[in-house]
């Protein structure tokens, strides 16, 4: 379990590294590691060069304005986890935070290089997705922004060109009437999930559903996104009901099985959890 | 008096070192050694056509590369077969490196030599073997079925034994009733902290070959070295300084890199070094528990066992170089607790192409018990009446023992219970885990969740020999040196057997120092397994010391011009009783203890031949004395001891999600006296777990080509200090009366009735049967939709 060897290239700017990735044959981001580096352990990667982004000063900011909260390539999973201004202006993502992996895990892994690495079991990955978030992208051709429904195209591919690195990744923020819920379930403590759904609700000034979807986890290639729309408009929370919920969910989705979980199992377990999480949206 | 520390909580002396990063793991040594690296098998069944290294070879870094081919003398042979047994009619073992035929994903076949490990890899990579592979056998069924393992081996079976106890048959034709039961329990392994390892220096000076080893079993290691490189044993050390975890797995020895480490030391000029990584680990060191048991019990209607008959599978993997040690555990220990006048058990040990199977940590037990107390629980289920009053009514009473189960246990002797009180330890958990009033907790579960109870209880044979020594040696400084050839993976040896010695001798805990597993200190000994250390070399150390006591006492007599019957050793001081101001301390003991001609410091003077000791009618050393105030002990048990327990477990299942939480976790344990509270508790505590993983989170989940499809700590879901629960425990201290110091193995206990309790308590929550282990939220989904009770 050791990597073949690699040339490490450390970036002096998104520029630069742009620069590097265009020149450089077969080069790889490098950000937190958490994902890239087991690959090259395991050699199911052998990238021959390393391009380090995670000390650009430009790269490490949170920006948050009126309408979104922007996550730079080098922000870890903790830092996000413990801004102050982040848990008050969009707390799903620290709900979604607290949810990945372990504590030495999100202090190295970053939330940009865990939806460049766009593993459907990433929590990170079905949160951009439910809040209709966008990352944008920079590369020697110029920057141009991928909104997260053409982002994810299948387990662990990404609609990024070779020569592009994210830069930043854009989480719009709810409304005032809009409330969210992060529900999962894994096998152990800070696991991959077996199955996850995070919901949002938005809802009208008489206190009536607007609008209502669900995004999950661990049950297709992509993050798969569930509108409740046409059922859920215009009613109250109190008035949905499990079985409807499960029914619409459970024939939508088709999981995978695996040495975890049966297929039967994951879509059971991903439509009572879209239950739970639209129900904690009040 | 010194204050006594056996049965005190003393505090592990190895943990401020170990937890400060000053332990010395094999891995630390030899930074510079050359690495080995193994090219391994990526098939379950295959012929080698053919391997070519000549590019592997070209590689810079790359000090040489071996096949089977090169393998000079005895290393050419198949590994030995450690534990022969008349029953194990086709024993296998595995060459080295593959000869012609590759049986499990992940055997050696390749043996690279390299700068480091990072090149050994690169080398791996371009070593080409062409492969003609075969269809696989794997699992029992596979086993069953038309495919062989071994060609020469028709069925696969390894072997086909049988042992009895009464006339079984007719007590089952008498038996009013009469159930027939199926359980199964899959593979799961030790999975150490620390994997194998082994560092090999060849000192070409002294001419001695130097080997730090993570094994439970340094001195055999040396033996099986030198037998294989066939150099005298002289030539060989082997020490295991820290080992972060043995489990069973590090017994197995010697390993292919065992042997090719030390044959690389003393041909490449250089030390080696292989540190097993962690797919190594799943895919080339042991597993476990892969067992299918079949029971028929006949009853009367108070639920008395009349007889037992069971016949089961065992699945030993590819090869089986520790024999059949676990299933012949599990024949002999199914009993458990209970009367049972006729019993039958027969087992056929199979091979399949997967990692062999060795005893690991309950080793085997784990499943008797399964089969046991599941069996326990329908008795009570059929006849109505409660599971807790069906094991009362057959449990051995304590004025029945010594109790002869009439089997031969795993040390080829007979397996007869010693002591114990197995009513009292099962009231005693019940009375913790507050049984009688369940029903109440059950009605006030939340929406959505049902709760469940359970209880198991099991018998453990411990301590078995053949023997254990100790070496205790009192140093002009103060300090008691005390060696055992046995070696510690992380049990707390260095910390109990000071305890021992500090109150057989007298002296300070603080000032005994331990060093285990070196055969440069202790060249005799069995290892550490079976729970067995303190037992054996307990008892061992005790008498060492003892014999060390008699001797100080002898010689301070004369120095004190005291009768020595008169003296006593308190706080390391040989005193007049009762005169402490007649005293001599037990380094001055230890100075006269060494007649000298030569003066090194103020105290030796005492000792120099113009000191005026002695008569001048005797010689300095006295005949049938030896200079050195020292000795060794040994201890050889007349059989195994028999440890046991009760655990108790209340759960509560999310009906939606299927998942199981503990909501209170109760263990009755019984290891006879206890050294240390502490080091029992924390065994258990780590048993239990393990236990706990067993039951509802690890699997080795091998696809139908014989891969592991989990060989990693991301899928191999080794349970998180977060799954396990808080464990309540109580203990029942009923001393052996086969050694002095009236103690039983702790090390294994905590594992064993883990699967047994919780599907126990499943089964209670649930209303249907639970006949495997693990069991998965995902399986506990799908068998609760089998059985048509879905949640309301």
């Amino acid at each position: 379990m050791k990597p073949a060897s690699f040339d490490y290239h450390r970036a002096t700017s998104v520029e630069d590294a742009t620069q590097l990735l265009s020149e450089l044959e077969d080069a790889k981001i490098l950000a937190g590691g958490q994902s890239l580096i087991p690959l090259m352990n395991f050699r199911l990667s052998t990238p021959p060069h390393l391009i380090d982004i995670s000390n650009l000063p430009e790269l490490s900011e949170i920006k948050v304005d009126d309408r979104s909260v922007t996550v730079g390539a080098a922000v870890t999973h903790t830092t996000l986890l413990k801004t102050q201004r982040v848990a008050s202006e969009l707390p799903l993502l620290v709900d979604a935070e607290k949810l990945v992996a372990h504590e030495v895990i999100r202090n190295r892994g970053t939330v940009c290089g865990s939806l460049a690495h766009a593993d459907p079991a990433g929590e990170m990955t079905a949160v951009i997705r439910v809040l209709d978030g966008a990352v944008r992208t920079s590369s020697v051709d110029g920057e141009r922004t991928i909104q997260a429904v053409d982002l994810f195209e299948g387990p662990l591919q990404s609609s990024l060109k070779e020569n592009e690195v994210i830069v930043e990744a854009i989480f719009p923020k709810l409304g005032r009437n809009s409330l969210s819920s992060f529900r999962e379930v894994a096998r152990r403590h800070g696991d991959y999930a077996i199955a996850g759904a995070v919901s949002v609700v938005d809802y009208d000034d008489a206190r009536s559903i607007a609008s209502a979807r669900t995004a999950f986890l661990s049950v297709g290639p992509v993050p798969i996104l569930i509108s409740f729309d046409q059922l859920l408009a215009k009613t109250k929370i109190s008035d949905i009901g499990h079985d409807e919920i499960y029914e619409i969910v459970s024939s939508q989705l088709n999981p995978q099985a695996d040495v975890h979980a049966s297929a039967d199992y994951r879509r059971h377990l991903a439509a009572e959890l879209a239950w739970e999480s639209l129900k904690a949206c009040v | 008096m010194t204050t006594r520390s056996f049965g005190k909580a003393v505090r592990r002396t190895e943990d401020l070192r170990l937890i400060t990063g000053q332990g010395s793991f094999t891995d630390d040594a030899g930074p510079n050694a050359l690495s080995l690296v193994m090219v391994r098998s990526p098939y379950a069944n295959a012929r080698v056509v053919s391997i070519d290294v000549s590019e592997a070879e070209q590689l810079n870094g790359v000090t040489a590369i071996l096949t089977y081919e090169d393998l000079p003398g005895r290393l050419a042979e198949p590994l030995p077969l450690l534990i022969p047994h008349p029953s194990l009619s086709a024993p296998r073992t595995q060459h080295i490196l593959a000869k012609d035929y590759v049986r499990y994903v992940g055997q050696s076949v390749v043996a690279i030599f390299a700068a480091d490990r990072y090149i050994g890899e690169d080398a791996a990579e371009r070593v080409i073997v062409e492969y003609e592979p075969k269809v696989a056998v794997v699992g029992i069924d596979g086993a069953l079925g038309p495919n062989l393992v071994h060609d020469d081996v028709p069925r696969n079976v390894a072997a086909d034994h049988s042992e009895h106890v009464g006339d079984v048959d007719s007590a089952l034709a008498e038996a009013p009733h009469v159930l027939e039961l199926d359980f199964e329990m899959e593979r799961s392994m030790g999975s150490a902290l620390e994997g194998r390892a082994s560092h090999a220096t060849w000192d070409r000076h002294s001419r001695k070959l130097r080997i730090q080893n993570a094994t439970q079993t340094p001195t055999s290691v040396r033996f099986a070295v030198a037998n294989i490189l066939e150099i005298p044993d002289e030539q060989v050390e082997v020490f295991a300084i820290d080992v972060g975890g043995g489990f069973g797995t590090k017994v197995i020895h010697p390993w292919p890199e065992d042997i090719l480490t030390a044959w690389g030391a003393m041909n490449y000029e250089n030390s080696v070094k292989f540190t097993e990584d962690r797919v190594e680990h799943f895919i080339s060191s042991s597993h476990e528990r892969g067992q299918r048991h079949h029971a028929k019990v006949g009853f009367d209607e108070e639920g008395r066992l009349l007889g037992l008959d069971v016949d089961f599978v065992h699945d030993n993997g590819a090869y089986t170089p520790y024999g059949m040690i676990a299933p012949l555990i599990t024949a002999t220990q199914l009993p458990g607790p209970y009367r049972l006048p006729n019993y039958r058990v027969r087992f056929r040990s199979v091979y399949t192409n997967t990692v062999q199977v060795t005893p690991y940590r309950g080793a085997a037990r784990p499943h008797a018990v399964f089969t046991m107390e599941r069996t326990m629980d329908r008795i009570a289920a059929f006849l109505g009446i409660d599971r807790s009053e069906v094991r009362q009514r057959n449990f051995i009473q304590p004025d029945e023992f010594p109790y002869d189960l009439g089997m031969i246990f795993q040390d080829g002797r007979p397996a007869i219970y010693d002591s114990g009180d197995y009513p009292e330890m099962l009231n005693k958990a019940l009375s913790m885990i507050e049984w009688d009033s369940f029903a109440e907790r059950r009605s006030e579960a939340p929406p959505g969740k049902r709760r469940g109870i359970g209880v198991a209880c099991y018998v453990e044979g411990t301590g078995l020999g053949p023997y254990e020594g100790g070496h205790v040696r009192v140093e002009t400084g103060g300090k008691i040196q005390v060696s055992t050839g046995l070696a510690s993976s992380g049990q707390g040896h260095h910390t109990v057997f000071a305890q021992i010695v500090a109150d057989e001798l007298g002296v300070p805990f603080e000032d005994v120092e331990v060093v285990t597993g070196d055969t440069r200190r202790f060249q005799y000994a069995v290892g550490t397994f079976a729970s067995r250390a303190a037992v054996t070399s307990g008892n061992a150390v005790a008498e060492a010391a003892r014999l060390v006591k008699e001797k100080a006492i002898a010689l301070a007599a004369d120095a004190l011009e005291a009768n020595p019957e008169d003296l006593e050793i308190v706080d390391g001081q040989v005193q007049v009783k009762g005169t402490p101001v007649r005293a001599i301390p037990l380094s001055q003991v230890a100075v006269l203890a060494n007649p000298l001609r030569y003066s090194f410091s103020e105290a030796a003077r005492a000792a120099t031949q113009f000191a005026g000791n002695g008569s001048f009618d005797e010689p300095p050393i006295k005949p049938g004395e030896d200079p050195g105030l020292e000795a060794t002990g040994w201890y050889s048990p007349i059989r195994a001891t028999f440890a046991s327990g009760t655990h108790a477990v209340e759960v509560e299942i999310d009906l939606a999600t299927s998942e199981v939480e503990i909501l209170r976790y109760c263990v009755v344990h019984d290891c006879g006296r206890i050294i240390n509270p502490l080091i029992v508790e924390g065994q258990i505590h780590g048993g239990v777990a393990q236990g706990i993983a067993g039951a509802l989170y690890e699997q080795l989940a091998y696809d139908e080509d014989g891969n592991l499809q989990n060989a990693s700590f991301m899928d191999f879901l080794m349970p998180y200090c977060t799954e396990i629960p808080k464990i309540e425990i109580d203990h029942l201290e009923t001393p052996s009366p086969l050694n002095p110091l009236g103690i039983k193995g702790a090390g294994e206990a905590g594992v064993i009735p883990v699967s047994a309790v919780i599907a126990s308590a499943i089964e209670d929550a649930e209303g249907f049967e639970i006949n495997q282990m693990p069991l998965f939220p995902s399986d506990l989904h799908s068998m609760r939709l089998a059985s048509g009770r879905e949640p309301a």
